[in-house]
């Protein structure tokens, strides 16, 4: 159930085996079933969610009720609208389940204590958060800059095996095409080949 | 959206069951019911559903998944807290809300069976729920004030009167 949550922190630092169960009693282990919601807009983002299994994806829907995918969560990632989690604003965000999950529960408060009783974790974090910011940076400067074939070639790079797990129109609603651009895309690149 | 909670409930499928999880389903909460008696709860989800069309009702006889799956775990007094079946939930349990839920009077500190069950559980929040059907009236009480909090919200959504106790 940790092992995952193990693995990945100890690829970043080292931490005692006593520090990792006391790490342990502070997450919440949470099954969610495919099409289910772990944040709903208009709640809080009480919880920081590390995924164990399955896929997440973070969405918002417009004023004209369409959904606009702004996150894929595969396993061993970090999931939560951070706003909402920091601030204890309400969310924007939608959290669905694109598999059945296994996810690991975290609030604001235990995470402080977390961090305060395990100082490794302190720079697991910080390391984390700052490939976040490097993340969103390069692809808010993708959503300028790249064509919409570039923008689909990253994310197939980044995730190989996406195409297999999220339908199509999601994928394009990530990228910000729409269906039938993708289908396109996808129809010209296997033409080249 | 407001996502809400999923219940579990573990237990017999008694009138005191039926009350709340009629409720609660009125309420759109997921409910989840974990037993071996599978009959019972069955009859349960086909009268609530005869009702409730549209109700989140799940059954399953695995106590480790059930409470898995679930955000808050509810027990019945009527249910056998023997240490297996503790400690198989145990680990699926940690930081979550476990109701102990009673028809045996207000009481003025935590029961036996609660303070055993929050020593058993010591990662969990483990809080009674008194219901007295005269008064169709709740007392939920415990230690963990936003445990209290949050199954007070839930149980007078759910369209229930409630008095708090924090010991």
């Amino acid at each position: 159930m940790f092992e995952l949550l193990h693995q990945k922190i100890t690829e970043t630092v080292s931490i005692s085996d006593e520090d990792f169960e006391f790490c342990k009693t502070l997450f919440q282990p949470k099954k969610l079933r495919k099409k289910r919601f772990i944040l709903g807009e208009g709640d809080v983002c009480k919880y920081t969610i590390f995924l164990e299994k399955g896929l997440l994806r973070s969405f918002i829907v417009d004023e004209k009720g369409a959904e606009h995918v702004l996150q894929f969560s595969l396993e061993g990632w970090w999931c939560a609208d951070l706003y909402s989690f920091f601030t204890g604003e309400p969310s924007n965000y939608n959290i669905e389940a694109l598999e059945d999950c296994e996810l690991l529960l975290i609030t604001k408060p235990s995470w402080d204590l977390l961090l305060e009783r395990v100082p490794a974790l302190e720079r697991y974090f910080r390391i984390l958060i700052q490939n976040n910011l490097i993340v969103t940076q390069r692809r808010l400067m993708g959503s300028f800059s790249e064509t919409a074939e570039e923008k689909y070639n990253n994310l197939i790079y980044a995730f190989p095996d996406i195409l297999q797990r999220v339908p199509q129109h999601m994928i394009a609603s990530y990228i910000g095409i729409s269906r039938e651009t993708l289908s396109r895309i996808r129809g010209q690149m296997a033409i080249r080949r | 959206m407001a996502v809400k909670q999923t219940i579990a409930f573990i237990g017999a499928a008694d009138e005191l069951c039926t009350v709340l999880v009629k409720k609660l389903a009125e309420a759109n909460y997921p409910l989840l019911f974990i037993s071996n008696d599978g009959y019972r709860y069955q009859q349960l989800t086909d009268q609530i559903k005869s009702d409730i069309p549209n109700a989140d009702i799940e059954t399953t006889d695995c106590v480790k998944e059930g409470c898995w799956e679930a955000d808050i775990i509810a027990l019945f007094d009527n249910t056998t807290l023997e240490k297996e079946l503790i400690e198989r939930i145990k680990v699926v349990a940690t930081q979550k809300i476990v109701i102990c839920i009673s028809t045996s009077g207000i009481a003025n500190s935590a029961s036996m069976e609660t303070r055993d069950l929050q020593q058993m559980l010591p990662n969990s929040k483990v809080i009674q729920l008194f219901y007295d059907p005269a008064r169709l009236q709740l007392l939920v009480a415990g230690a963990n004030q936003e445990a209290i909090n949050l199954v007070s919200i839930i149980f007078e959504n759910a369209g229930f009167k409630i008095s708090e106790k924090v010991f």
